[in-house]
C-alpha cells in the first residue's frame, strides 16, 4: 500500500524535479540529490495548487491525474525547447576519506531506522495524531467523501474548532492520492509525510555538502534524522513536517541564489516560500521574513532587480491561497475576539512575557524529545569545534531567518486570545519543531567541519574527478 | 583542543546513535502489536458509523450529546473532546454539531443520568441503541 501510495505521486514528484532542473541547470552529485529533495514539494505543492483552482473551475473532483500529467507534459515541453532533456556533463567527487565512510554508514543507519519507524507507525497509527483527526485528514475525507459537492466540506455548520480556514496543500495532495487510487486509502497521508521528511532531510545534506563538505552534512542529517520528535511528528499526518520542509527549502534555495547571483534559484526560493503559506497559516509571516532577508543580503540597490524574482516565485501559491480566502471566508481564531485594544494591553502585561519565557526555558530544554538537551549538546559541541570565520553573506543571515520565525511565534503567544497556559501546552512543542531543523541546518553551516578540525588541509585534496558524459 | 575536537565530534555521533537505537526499538515494539489493537480512531469508527444505517440520506446535519453535557457529571474534558472529534472524522462530510438542536442526535453516554436529562429537554423522541454507549436519538413531533 506505501508503494502504491507513492506511485500515485510519481507524475507530480518527476514534474517538480523537472521544474527545479528547468530553473537551474547544475548536474553535480549534490545538486542532482538536492534537485530530487526540493522536487518533491514543488510537484505536490504546485499541483495542489492546480488542483484548487480546476476545483474552483468545473464541477466533481476528478482529474488529479490529467493534473498531474499536464504539469509534467509542461515541464518536458519547456525542457525541450531549452534543451535540458540531455543529460549534460555529470560531475562525480569521490571522497574516499575514512572519516567520510564512518559517518556515511552512521547516516546509513539512522537512515533506515527512521524508515523503519515511520513505516511502523503509519502501520499502528493510520489516522495519524488529534490534529490530522480534527484538521487535515478531516478535510481531506470531506471533501472526498462530498464528490461532486465537495463545497459542502467547507460548510459553516462545522464547529469552528475544525479550523476551516487552515489552506489546503496538504488535505488536497490527500484527495488527489485518494482519486489516483480510487478509494481512501489509508496509507496516503502517512507517504506524504515520508516524503516530506525525508525530502527534507535530502535538501539538508545535500546543501551542507556543497556549502561545506559531506562530513558536515552527514553529521547534520544524522542529528536530525536522530531526533525524536521530529520523527513522531511526522508520523502525526499533520501539516507541521511539511512546512517545516518549505521553510527549509526556500531558505536553502535562498542561500543558494546569494552565493551565485542566480535569480532563477531565487524565483524557486519564492516557490517554496508560497507553498508554505498554502501548507500552514504560519508560512505566511515567513514569506514576509523572506521578503525582508531578500532586501537585506541582496542590499537596496539590486533588491530592485532580485526582488521581483523572488515575488514572481511566490505568485502562484499567493494567488491561490488568495482564492480559497474569498471561497472560505472564515477568521483566523487568533483574531476571533481579539480587538487592537485587547492586543495593545497583551502587548505591555509583564506577566504574559514571564509566562511564555517559563515555559520557553523548559520545551527548549526538552526540545526534539532527546534524552539530554540537545540545545546544550549542540552548545558544548560548537563550542568545542569552533565557529567559521568565513561564510558568504547569506550564509552568516540564514541564522535569522529561524530567529524571525520564532520571534513571531512568540509574539503570536503574547496577544493569543486563548487561555495562554492552555495555547503554549498545546502547540509550543510544535512550533519549536517547525524551526528545528532550520536552526540545525544554520548550526551546521557555522561550526567548523570535522575536515577543519582533522587538519586537511582542503576538503576535496583527495578528490577523484569524474567527468561522466 | 585537537582531541578535544575529536572527542566532541565522536560522542555527537554516539549520543545521536544510541538515541537512533532507542527510536528504532520504540519501532520495533510497536511493529510486533496487533494494529487493531492500538488504532482507536478506527475502533470508534466501527462505534460510531452504524448510526448511518439508520438515519435518512437526506439528512445532512447531526446533533451530538455526551457525558459532557448532563449537569454534574464527572468526566475528562480531553476523553471527551477525542470523542466528538473521532465522531466527526468518522461521520464526515456530515458536519456533527454538539447539542440538542437538530432532528438526528448521536448520544454518547456512559452515566446512567442520562434518560432523565433527555426526558427533561426533549419534548418526544425515540432512541436507538446502537452499543458502546452509543445511541441515535430521533427528535419526533408529539
Amino acid at each position: 500500500m506505501i508503494l502504491q501510495s507513492l506511485a500515485a505521486y510519481g507524475p507530480a514528484l518527476a514534474a517538480g524535479i523537472g521544474l527545479i532542473h528547468l530553473f537551474w541547470e547544475n548536474n553535480e552529485r549534490w545538486a542532482i540529490l538536492l534537485k530530487i529533495s526540493l522536487g518533491i514539494g514543488a510537484g505536490l505543492g504546485i499541483t495542489s495548487c492546480l488542483y484548487f483552482l480546476r476545483l474552483l473551475l468545473f464541477p466533481g473532483q476528478g482529474g488529479y491525474l490529467l493534473i498531474q500529467a499536464g504539469f509534467l507534459g509542461a515541464v518536458i515541453l519547456a525542457l525541450l525547447i531549452k534543451n535540458r532533456l540531455s543529460p549534460g556533463k555529470v560531475f562525480y567527487r569521490f571522497s574516499i576519506s575514512p572519516v567520510q565512510v564512518i559517518l556515511g554508514l552512521a547516516t546509513l543507519a539512522v537512515l533506515w531506522t527512521s524508515i523503519y519507524y515511520t513505516i511502523t507507525f503509519a502501520r499502528v497509527s493510520p489516522h495519524g495524531d488529534y490534529d490530522a483527526q480534527a484538521i487535515w485528514n478531516l478535510r481531506a475525507r470531506s471533501i472526498y467523501r462530498s464528490g461532486d459537492t465537495w463545497e459542502n466540506a467547507f460548510s459553516p455548520l462545522i464547529n469552528r474548532n475544525f479550523h476551516m480556514d487552515y489552506p489546503l496543500l496538504v488535505p488536497l495532495s490527500v484527495v488527489g492520492g485518494w482519486n489516483m487510487l480510487g478509494s481512501e486509502v489509508q496509507r496516503v497521508p502517512a507517504v506524504l509525510s515520508m516524503l516530506f521528511l525525508f525530502g527534507m532531510a535530502g535538501i539538508v545534506f545535500s546543501v551542507i555538502a556543497h556549502l561545506r563538505t559531506s562530513s558536515q552534512a552527514a553529521l547534520a542529517v544524522i542529528v536530525l534524522l536522530a531526533t525524536p520528535s521530529l520523527l513522531l511528528f511526522s508520523t502525526f499526518q499533520t501539516a507541521d513536517i511539511p512546512l517545516t520542509y518549505f521553510l527549509i527549502a526556500s531558505t536553502s534555495l535562498l542561500i543558494l541564489a546569494s552565493n551565485s547571483n542566480n535569480r532563477s534559484l531565487l524565483f524557486l526560493s519564492g516557490i517554496m516560500a508560497g507553498l508554505a503559506a498554502w501548507t500552514k497559516n504560519e508560512g505566511i509571516p515567513f514569506l514576509l521574513v523572506m521578503i525582508v532577508c531578500t532586501l537585506f543580503i541582496s542590499g537596496v540597490r539590486q533588491a530592485r532587480t532580485h526582488l521581483p524574482f523572488l515575488l514572481a516565485g511566490m505568485a502562484l501559491p499567493l494567488f491561490t491561497i488568495v482564492l480559497f480566502k474569498i471561497f472560505v471566508p472564515a477568521n483566523n481564531d487568533l483574531f476571533v475576539n481579539n480587538g487592537l485594544s485587547e492586543i495593545i494591553s497583551k502587548l505591555l502585561s509583564p506577566e504574559r512575557y514571564v509566562q511564555i519565557m517559563t515555559h520557553l526555558l523548559s520545551e527548549l530544554l526538552q526540545l526534539g524529545g532527546w534524552p539530554v538537551s540537545i540545545i546544550i549538546i549542540l552548545f558544548v559541541y560548537g563550542w568545542i569545534m569552533g565557529i567559521r570565520s568565513s561564510g558568504s553573506p547569506a550564509e552568516k543571515f540564514s541564522g535569522v531567518i529561524p530567529l524571525s520565525q520564532f520571534v513571531i511565534y512568540m509574539l503570536i503567544y503574547i496577544i493569543t486570545p486563548y487561555d495562554l497556559e492552555w495555547h503554549i501546552n498545546y502547540s509550543m512543542s510544535r512550533l519549536l519543531i517547525h524551526i528545528f531543523p532550520l536552526a540545525l541546518f544554520s548550526f551546521f553551516l557555522f561550526v567548523n567541519t570535522p575536515e577543519t578540525v582533522l587538519n586537511k588541509s582542503a576538503p576535496y585534496s583527495q578528490v577523484t574527478e569524474l567527468k561522466v558524459k | 583542543m585537537q582531541k578535544l575536537r575529536v572527542i566532541a565530534m565522536i560522542s555527537l555521533v554516539a549520543f545521536s546513535m544510541f538515541v537512533t537505537i532507542n527510536n528504532g526499538i520504540a519501532a520495533r515494539v510497536n511493529w510486533h502489536q496487533d494494529p487493531s489493537l492500538q488504532d482507536s480512531v478506527s475502533k470508534w469508527e466501527k462505534r460510531v458509523k452504524p448510526v448511518l444505517e439508520h438515519v435518512p440520506d437526506n439528512i445532512k446535519v447531526l446533533g451530538y450529546v455526551a457525558d459532557w453535557d448532563l449537569p454534574g457529571s464527572k468526566y475528562d474534558l480531553i476523553d471527551q473532546d477525542n470523542e466528538y472529534t473521532f465522531t466527526q472524522y468518522a461521520l464526515a462530510p456530515r458536519p456533527v454539531q454538539p447539542g440538542l438542536g437538530h432532528e438526528w442526535i448521536i448520544g454518547n453516554f456512559t452515566k446512567p443520568g442520562f434518560r432523565d436529562w433527555l426526558d427533561k429537554n426533549l419534548a418526544s423522541y425515540e432512541m436507538i441503541k446502537i452499543g458502546f454507549g452509543i445511541y441515535l436519538i430521533h427528535r419526533t413531533s408529539q
